[in-house]
């Protein structure tokens, strides 16, 4: 019994190290709970709350490969604080190589943000979630 | 059996006393206990407060006079200038009281009639890209045009503006200088004496018009708006002692820190970021994120409860005087927040934009009407985290202990500080000015 919990412990340890590694090689990496890929780069950075800003929000398959022709939605809140984005940020460019120009981007509080992003590809939809901690 | 029970009864009632007396002193130093140092991000927080992170009031580019030194007098000028109204009496000034931080101690503002809501001040207020609790307005210069026409704060209209101008040899001289000739508008057949779109006798006039006319005097109208923005924009806030203790936290002096903020204001702090959950909207150095949230404000007697930003930002995108419109100077018309505004959420309904708490000592009574006449009022109101009468209280009840309150109260009277803005300008400007 003690020893398997050890074990549970220990594989607990490892997994949250690969983590950790992981998410410091790449800063912008996004939660990946759906089909694609995706990061994003912050106009403002490190993000500030209170400024508008844009991102470029990037897409590829889970094979790396770009996707093209998409429409983005960004939507999102502060799950502990029941409350949404304060403005309604938009997609207004895309910009290749799986790109996208998010606009209109402000935080309004420090805190763990949730961000939603839609990805539209003809009759396809997903939705991928990006944490953020302000 | 006679005795025992009286020895009992001392006993248990030596006992009983003990016990209060230890508990009373445990409550009253857990309510005192000296605080912990501060964690890193602790001081993070605290440091994203200090007033050293405002920038230099932007420059509003849909205002091309914001930074220009003639139409800051010229504003300066027309602020105190109760010419502009309907009684000959009421400035901006009337209700924007330079010596309480730009607003009048009352629970409404008491021009021409009683307004419709409490005087905010309007230190800072270059910063916020919406004006009003409810935010209808995005610029200074475009809010300054709407208390010369209510029929309850200067009752004014804007062709008694122009009249005005034309007939002043000094604004006269000063507008042209700074925006072109005044049109002409001796010709009463085409220009009544008093004309505004608002309702009444006042609108009948306005409407008799030709559309060119009525553009001709919107020009003037919203030119005199500009100059009061680019005057308001001087208004700053200055270093309070909470600043100078941020200032002493940096240094790591202690004996400083000591000096400027006792141990109740220090527990008042740590509340403020943390407990309180004050800093979730009041952030930043201005400690607002001028944002609109339902906090649960009832709203005065025989008040309707105000919907707030849900109409607010519907009347901001029909304004004819907002950043996208013909009388905006910004020609690119790169209007994000109008832009990018939410219009529909349930959120919105009933949502009153974060006041600054900079001076809020001062600046009472609070709230968007004044319903509530002090700090610590206010405090037991977050408190409590009441329903709201309309759409939904964001914040929850907060739990506080009544140290707690009175801490938090104390904190937020370290925040007072005279204005940043030269002395000059705070006063009524001298005749050779």
């Amino acid at each position: 019994m003690e020893f398997s919990k050890i074990v549970k412990l220990q594989i607990t340890i490892i997994f949250l190290f690969i983590a950790e590694l992981t998410y410091s090689q790449d800063q912008s990496l996004a939660s990946s709970s759906c089909d694609y890929a995706i990061s994003f780069i912050s106009e403002l950075d490190p993000i500030e709350i209170n400024r508008m800003h844009s991102w470029v929000i990037n897409v590829k398959t889970k094979a790396g490969i770009p996707v093209e022709g998409a429409t983005i939605r960004l939507e999102g809140g502060m799950p502990e604080h029941d409350h949404g984005l304060p403005t309604n940020p938009r997609m207004t460019a895309e910009l290749g190589s799986g790109n996208y120009r998010i606009e209109g981007i402000r935080f309004h509080m420090g805190g763990t943000w949730e961000i939603k992003t839609t990805i539209t590809i003809k009759e396809n939809r997903d939705i991928c979630t990006i944490p953020l901690e302000l | 059996m006679h005795y025992p029970s009286r020895i009992v009864k001392k006993i248990a009632l030596g006992l009983f006393l003990g016990i209060s007396l230890i508990s009373l002193s445990l409550w009253v130093y857990a309510g005192n206990k000296t605080p912990n140092p501060w964690t890193a991000d602790e001081i993070r927080l605290i440091e994203s407060l200090h007033i050293e992170n405002l920038p230099k009031a932007p420059a509003n580019p849909s205002n091309s006079v914001s930074k220009n030194l003639l139409a800051e007098k010229l504003g300066h000028r027309l602020f105190f200038d109760p010419q502009f109204s309907k009684n000959g009496q009421i400035s901006c000034a009337t209700c924007h009281q330079p010596n309480n931080f730009f607003t009048d101690k009352q629970t409404k503002g008491s021009g021409i009639g009683s307004s419709s809501h409490n005087t905010r001040s309007i230190v800072g207020s270059a910063y916020s890209p919406w004006l009003y609790s409810d935010g209808r307005k995005d610029s200074l210069w475009s809010q300054a045009l709407s208390p010369l026409e209510d029929p309850n704060e200067h009752g004014s209209n804007r062709m008694q503006i122009a009249r005005l101008l034309n007939n002043d040899e000094n604004y006269r001289r000063v507008y042209q200088s700074l925006f072109g000739p005044l049109p002409d508008i001796s010709d009463l057949q085409r220009f009544p004496k008093n004309a505004a779109p608002i309702p009444g006798e006042l609108g009948l006039a306005w409407r008799a018009m030709s559309v060119q006319d009525q553009k001709l005097i919107n020009e003037v109208f919203v030119n005199i708006g500009k100059a009061i923005g680019a005057y308001e924009r001087l208004l700053i806030p200055g270093p309070s002692r909470f600043d100078a203790y941020v200032n002493a936290l940096k240094k790591n002096d202690l004996k400083s820190q000591s000096i400027l903020l006792n141990d109740s204001e220090i527990r008042g702090l740590r509340i403020f970021i943390n407990k309180g959950n004050c800093i979730n909207c009041h952030n930043g150095p201005l400690f607002t994120n001028d944002e609109f949230h339902n906090t649960g404000v009832i709203s005065s007697p025989r008040d309707l409860p105000d919907k707030g930003r849900i109409d607010g930002i519907r009347k901001a995108k029909k304004d004819i005087f907002n950043c996208m419109g013909i009388y905006s100077d910004d020609q690119r018309k790169e209007c994000d927040e109008l832009e990018y505004a939410r219009i529909d959420q349930p959120e919105l309904l009933g949502a009153i934009r974060t006041p600054s708490l900079r001076n809020i000592e001062s600046t009472g009574p609070y709230m968007h009407s004044g319903q509530i006449k002090t700090l610590t009022a206010v405090i037991e109101h977050y408190n409590q985290a009441p329903l709201s009468m309309i759409g939904h209280n964001e914040s929850e009840p907060l739990r506080m202990s009544r140290f707690e309150r009175r801490d938090l109260v104390a904190f937020l009277k370290t925040l007072e500080a005279p204005l940043s803005t030269n002395f000059l300008w705070l006063e009524p400007p001298s005749e050779n000015q």
